[in-house]
Formats: C-alpha cells, structure tokens, sequence
C-alpha cells in the first residue's frame, strides 16, 4: 500500500536536484549514523481526523521535513530545504488508498545543534497535508 | 436643544480588545497545560521549566526554559522530534479561533 510517507519519500528522493543539494539522502526519521553530508529527514507529527455523518471525511496530517547539513554554515540546509519546498507546496502526490486535497508549508524554523563541539544546522520546514480516503 | 450622532466604536474596541487578551491568556495556560505532560520527562526539569508569560496586550509566551527543549521538541541528527509544544499549540489554537470569531461576532 503506497502511503502518505512513501509518497514523500518517493518524491523527494526520485527528484534530481534535491539529489545534488543533499547527498547524503532522504530517510524516514532518523538517518544511519554512517550518513555524512546534508541529508533529508522525515517525520509525521500527528494526524487529525475530520468525521461527516459518521464518515471520515478528511485527515489532516503534520509532517516535518528537515535538511540537516554538517559544520557551521546553514547554506546547504537552507538550499535543500528551499528545493523541498518546492516539491512539496501543492505536490499531487498520489497514494493506493484516498487520495491528498492539498499539501502546505504552515511554519519553518532552524536549529543549530551542537553534539559536544560537533555542530548541525537544521532547516526545519512543517506540512499540513489533507487527505481523504 | 440638539441632537447628537456618534458611535460606540472606541468603546468597542476596547470591549473586544480585552476580551481577545484574556482569551490569548487562557489559550497559553491551555497550551502549556497540554506541552508539560507530553514534554519528554528523566529528571523533570524540562517540564518543570515550563512557563507562561504575559509579553504586552495582546502577545503571551509560553516556553520552555532548559537549553535542550528545542532539541527535543525540533529533534536532533540522532533522534526523532517530540513535538510536544508545537502539537499542543495546534490542539488549543482552533478553539482559541471560535472564541476570537464569538468576541468579534
């Protein structure tokens, strides 16, 4: 059954220039230890549903995707995560089962992580994804 | 004698503008209330590090105060994100709406 996550993972991983600008990869939450350079990280916040007449009419999923680069410069997580978006707002993604009304970006952040002197800078993007099924 | 024409809008304003603060308030302790039982909890001091703050009129700020939160709620190169605030603000925020939407009807 293709799903809301392999959906993601095909589009943002079957996209060449994402592919240049984060080489390390797309994964669904957390990346291997051996990954090295910027790479791409998925992950579904939650999920609300939206009941009509006892039906489910939609579900409202949150996603968060982020572009994680090492060392101090946040350039290389800033660029994927602008390619991201670009894939992402208004994609048609398609599923096996329903199908998605609307995919948009409701906030970004940024965080600069320091792992005992190792540093990562995250762009930090969240999706509101509607889907009916 | 005369007759005088004028309108309550100052006036209302006012009315709607202290009752928006007071629902802003409500919805911060709502989302705090919500945030700490889902914070990620060892020794309790990031959910003890959680407040609410009245900023001005109109702007409330709730936070976490432990320097590590945002790694726990954003997540890290080696872990998922816990999102407890945010999903909380998300839980509290279409309710806080009604209640805007009853004040300014």
């Amino acid at each position: 059954v293709k799903t809301l996550d392999k959906a993601i993972y095909t589009l943002l991983s079957g996209d060449a220039t994402l592919t240049s600008l984060a080489p390390g990869g797309v994964w669904r939450g957390v990346a291997p230890v051996s990954v090295t350079g910027t790479f791409v990280s998925f992950t579904k916040l939650d999920s609300q549903d939206d009941y009509t007449l006892g039906m489910r009419a939609t579900s409202l999923a949150t996603y968060q995707v982020k572009a994680i680069t090492p060392g101090e410069s946040a350039v290389p997580a800033m660029d994927a995560a602008a390619r991201i978006d670009a894939l992402l707002t208004d994609a048609t993604l398609s599923l096996d089962a329903g199908r998605v009304l609307s995919v948009r970006r409701s906030q970004t952040n940024e965080l600069d992580e320091n792992d005992g002197g190792e540093r990562y800078q995250h762009a930090i993007s969240q999706y509101r994804i509607t889907t009916q099924d | 004698m005369r007759v005088e024409l004028s309108n309550h809008i100052a006036e209302k304003a006012l009315q709607i503008e202290t009752e928006i603060d007071a629902l802003l308030t409500r919805t911060a302790w709502e989302i705090k209330t919500r945030a700490v039982p889902k914070a990620p909890y060892r020794d309790g001091y990031l959910q003890g590090s959680a407040g609410v703050e009245s900023a001005a009129k109109n702007l409330k700020i709730v936070s976490f105060g432990m320097f590590y939160a945002e790694y726990q709620e954003l997540g890290t190169r080696y872990t998922k994100p816990k999102d407890f605030l945010g999903s909380s603000f998300r839980e509290a925020i279409p309710g806080c709406i009604a209640d805007a939407r009853r004040i300014a009807s």
